[in-house]
């Protein structure tokens, strides 16, 4: 797609004084096709399976709600209690900062990780990679239910602590924590901040650091001021991937976290879920998105303005 | 970097030793070498034959299993890349592709905590030294390959090393730019006066800048010497074979006469070859004589067949037109085909294929040959 987008400019050049200009604007037209054809099957599911359930959203979100059931409408009084409930604002904003805190946490890990596999275990990288990868296929509520025998009260740290002498009651507040929720999440979303950043490190020739130790930067440099810059676009495609996911989280507060440890996705949960308010709660997971939107923007840029 | 305790006279670089293994390979084998201050060394040999790995193992990239490395003697064997005064011209250049051409020059001297004002001077002047003046500004990836290489040099020069090492860095370049760049090096290297290790696959580019030229196959030094040494008296068949090319032939002698050893077919074809005393008759002798050395005149016009030098008589086969070159292959009776290479002039053009020619050649034209044994490695 993007080849044929790039190579059209100088082909058309040539087209007009060439003799078999024709039969190049033919081949240019069929590779045009054969373009929008491969996008089909992508689009499709896109389209019917995302964009047409999010319009249904979108307008679920003016409907007015008559004895629980969504009456097709147009009102801006869900979107105004949306904005008035202070419920919702200090929830956004303790989701933003612990979805911030989980990004940095999750970056500072996964970048050395991909250096690390890219570059320094580089024979056997691919098996490494397939390794990684074998820890998202454990399954969402799995992972959950393994971080609860890890950190509940006959876990294996508390027992393990007591077994060692050096606490005789269990500890309670490992589960049902902040720290839970932020262990299981970083524990999940690491694979998605390796992937993108080890993949444009497969841009970055080894040669290059070798090149920057010879002139004089220690490793720890080299890495910063070389590595880091070259293979942003994996830090930035990481950090949008981390950051959005943690936004959109509710059931690993849900299962892990304490009363008071709930997230913005879990009110949404609320809403469809328990108090049945579904125009309510569409139009909170409609501003969560645009919210989500404005902030990968601001973020991106301004990592963008960092590395220029 | 270097300590109170430097003497004079000590080498830029001094090997003792020095052996690198990968696994079952032996890449670098008990290799034993010293290079002067100032001196312009080539490392030459096939590819594979170990010697960008002990280019290497002089930047600090690979350790030696055994042996040890000096740098102005001082012991570097452990040393990190970026502890050593050491820097390299790699193969693809390596350029920052982030930075601007300034900001690539600038790098070693910023780590350095040069004064601003001063990285800025020095990297100007480098960057006119190495004819690149006036592309600071511009982007690393945005360069010619020429450019590349230009800008590759003045980043590792900059900083003012006690060896520069260049991993082949002309072979990504047309022949024509490289032609140029071999000679624009060596004249950036005389007049900096900076140690240069230069590792290349090439004889002629290693002949022709070198002072002096090591010579490397299956990981071991075999021999060293200047350009004309390695050339024009070669220790064994290798490095015979590897710097230019050469007739190589097996010969029974017949008779002996002092030193000379003569090999005679009682056609009148005769061969003479200095061969020491201790050489008898039926004793067989391997030797070899460069192309250019032999001497083709056209049977009808051979003056005197009396004389006591080579002579052996054969039919051209082939007329290889190579530009400022002709090479010409010669079937012989005595000797199967030898190869001549002469100026294409008006003269060369007189032996065609089928031409009846007298092959001569002077007899200290011809050098003996040894197995491929490598010779110990003197330092001179």
């Amino acid at each position: 797609m993007i080849e044929s987008v790039t190579r059209r400019g100088p082909r058309r050049k040539r087209s007009r004084r060439g003799t078999s200009g024709e039969v190049l604007v033919a081949i240019d037209r069929r590779r045009r096709v054969a373009a929008w054809l491969q996008l089909f099957p992508g689009s499709a599911y896109f389209t019917l399976l995302f964009l047409v359930p999010l319009a249904g959203l979108l307008a679920m979100s003016f409907f007015r709600l008559v004895d629980f059931d969504p009456v097709p409408a147009f009102v801006l009084s869900n979107y105004a209690e949306v904005l008035t409930t202070s419920i919702h604002v200090r929830l956004g904003l303790r989701t933003i900062q612990v979805a911030g805190i989980l990004t940095v946490i999750v970056l500072l890990v996964s970048f050395p990780c991909a250096y690390v596999l890219n570059f320094v275990f580089r024979a056997k990288r691919q098996l490494l990679y397939f390794l990684i990868l074998v820890s998202l296929f454990g399954g969402y509520i799995v992972r959950i239910y393994a971080w609860r025998s890890i950190l509940g009260r006959q876990g294996v740290i508390n027992q393990t602590l007591i077994g060692m002498g050096i606490i005789e009651e269990p500890i309670r507040y490992l589960l049902n924590s902040m720290f839970a929720v932020g262990a299981s999440l970083v524990n999940f979303l690491i694979p998605l901040g390796v992937l993108p950043i080890y993949a444009a490190m497969q841009n970055v020739s080894p040669h290059v650091i070798e090149a920057a130790r010879d002139l004089g930067a220690s490793r720890i440099r080299a890495a910063r001021q070389i590595v880091l810059p070259l293979s942003m676009r994996g830090v930035r495609a990481a950090t949008a991937f981390v950051f959005i996911a943690t936004l959109g989280e509710w059931v690993t507060p849900r299962l892990l976290g304490g009363t008071k440890d709930l997230l913005i996705g879990n009110r949404i949960e609320f809403y469809f879920g328990q108090s049945l308010e579904w125009p309510q709660g569409a139009a909170l997971a409609m501003t969560l998105m645009v919210a989500m939107g404005v902030f990968a923007y601001i973020i991106i840029s301004l990592m963008k303005r960092l590395t220029r | 970097m270097t300590d109170g305790s430097r003497r004079p006279f000590q080498p830029a670089i001094l090997l003792e030793g020095v052996t690198k293994r990968f696994g079952s390979v032996v890449a670098v084998d008990n290799v034993t070498l010293a290079v002067e201050e100032g001196e312009f060394f080539s490392l030459l040999g096939p590819s594979g034959c170990g010697k960008t790995t002990l280019l290497r193992m002089l930047a600090g990239f690979e350790t030696p299993d055994d042996g040890s490395v000096y740098l102005r003697g001082e012991d570097v064997t452990l040393v990190q890349p970026n502890k050593r005064a050491t820097n390299m011209v790699f193969q693809n250049y390596e350029l920052f592709p982030h930075m601007t051409v300034f900001n690539n020059v600038a790098y070693g001297l910023k780590l350095k905590k040069v004064p601003r004002n001063e990285i800025g001077q020095r990297v100007n002047e480098m960057l006119e030294v190495v004819g690149v003046g006036g592309l600071g500004t511009r982007a690393a990836d945005q360069l010619s390959g020429g450019q590349q290489q230009r800008v590759a040099l003045a980043r590792a020069l900059i900083n003012r090393p006690a060896v520069l090492l260049l991993d082949e860095p002309l072979s990504a370049l047309d022949v024509k730019l490289r032609k140029r760049m071999q000679l624009e090096l060596k004249s950036i290297q005389h007049s900096l006066g900076t140690t240069f290790v230069y590792v290349t696959h090439d004889q002629e580019e290693a002949l022709l800048m070198s002072d002096r030229v090591g010579i490397m196959d299956h990981g071991r030094l075999l021999q060293i010497g200047a350009p004309r040494s390695i050339y024009e008296q070669p220790r064994n068949e290798f490095v015979a074979d590897f710097v230019g090319t050469l007739n190589d032939f097996a010969i029974t002698v017949t008779r002996t006469d002092g030193d000379l050893a003569v090999a005679e077919n009682g056609d009148g074809d005769r061969i003479v070859v200095m061969a020491g005393h201790s050489c008898r008759a039926g004793d067989t002798l391997r030797i070899a004589v460069r192309p250019e050395r032999i001497l083709l005149t056209p049977r009808a016009e051979e003056a005197d067949s009396g004389q006591p030098g080579n002579r052996l008589s054969g039919r051209v086969q082939d007329v290889i037109y190579m530009g400022p070159f002709t090479q010409y292959l010669v079937d012989t009776g005595m000797l199967g085909r030898v190869v001549s290479q002469r100026v294409s002039n008006e003269e060369a053009t007189l032996i065609t294929p089928g031409l009846e020619v007298a092959v001569t050649w002077a007899v200290d034209a011809a050098f003996p040959l040894s197995d491929r044994d490598p010779v110990e490695a003197p330092t001179t």
